[in-house]
């Protein structure tokens, strides 16, 4: 392979998504749109020490039997490094119909994610959910956002409901009594759109300005590969100078 | 790898990569304010923390 074919080469490496280990499991009003819901037990659907995954991205379509249709897509990621144990979640339910919503709509949305240690000792300690939550567009007057986390069915606290515009909660709660070997993290929001929302109108957590975009991937390719190429380049050229 | 430094050629193929080296010098540093501003904004969803087993 030629020099500039393994440049290239390395250039598209840095593009590329880092393969899911064990991905996050979602369930949209109880249908399990992606893995395993609630994910089982062990070591088959979670990460352990060392272990990350995401961002990653999907979507889905939501048509309740009054005929409302939503599009809900999201971000998540995951790890568990020596900082501890980290999740980052972002859904975003948009109203799609032609004509307003005639029902009370109610979107549940849950992302699971495991963590398993074997280690000896407990996951006990201070476990903090920080959700930004935003109702945009027309949506129908009394829609409401709420989010909760969920650690081994603990509860850190509801954040809302809130109403329309951009909101934000935080809670930090020290649990215990979590001796297993696996830790199961499920964070729940809930999205319920009153009668009379129009097209583009939803809720998100974050604010749709905030939601990060597949396209924002390419510049962070392409300033990782610019700094490796760069060095490459100044290792040539003093190889030819000498 | 063995350098012939007097072939012609090779002195060709060495301009011709230090151009595409150049080349992706200029899109990483248009690049970068991009990346700054992706890394902000991911900063903003719902997040969860909790300390290692222990």
């Amino acid at each position: 392979m030629s020099t500039r074919a393994k440049i290239w080469c390395c250039f598209a490496v840095f593009l590329l998504p880092l393969p899911s280990a064990f991905a996050g499991d979602i369930q949209i009003n109880g249908t399990c749109v992606l893995g395993t819901c609630p994910p089982p037990s062990g070591t088959s659907d979670a990460i352990q020490f060392g272990q990350s995954i995401g961002p990653a991205n999907g979507s889905y379509s939501l048509t309740f039997a009054n005929t409302d249709a939503y599009s809900i897509t999201w971000t998540y990621s995951a790890s568990y490094t020596a900082a501890g144990t980290a999740l980052m979640v972002s859904p975003v339910a948009t109203y799609t119909g032609v004509s307003p919503s005639v029902g009370n709509d109610v979107i549940a949305f849950n992302f699971f994610q495991n963590y398993y240690d074997n280690s000896p000792g407990s996951w006990d300690g201070a476990y903090t959910e920080s959700i930004p939550l935003a109702l945009f567009g027309n949506v129908g007057s009394g829609s409401t956002a709420s989010g909760e986390l969920f650690y081994d069915g603990h509860g850190l606290g509801l954040v809302g409901p809130f109403g329309l515009g951009s909101h934000f909660g935080q809670n930090t709660v020290n649990l215990t009594g979590l001796t297993d070997s696996t830790l199961a993290a499920e964070y729940e929001f809930t999205y319920n759109f009153a009668a009379g929302t129009q097209i583009g109108g939803g809720g998100s957590s974050p604010a749709p300005a905030a939601t990060p975009e597949p396209y924002e991937a390419l510049p962070l390719g392409l300033a990782l590969a610019g700094l490796v190429c760069g060095r490459l380049a100044v290792r040539r050229r003093s190889s030819y100078t000498t | 790898m063995e350098q012939n430094k007097n072939s012609e050629p090779d002195e060709n193929a060495k301009s011709d990569r230090r151009e595409a080296i150049q080349k992706l010098g200029r899109f990483a540093a248009y690049a970068a304010p991009f990346t700054v501003l992706a890394l902000t904004k991911k900063a903003d969803a719902a997040t969860g923390h909790g300390p290692v087993k222990h």
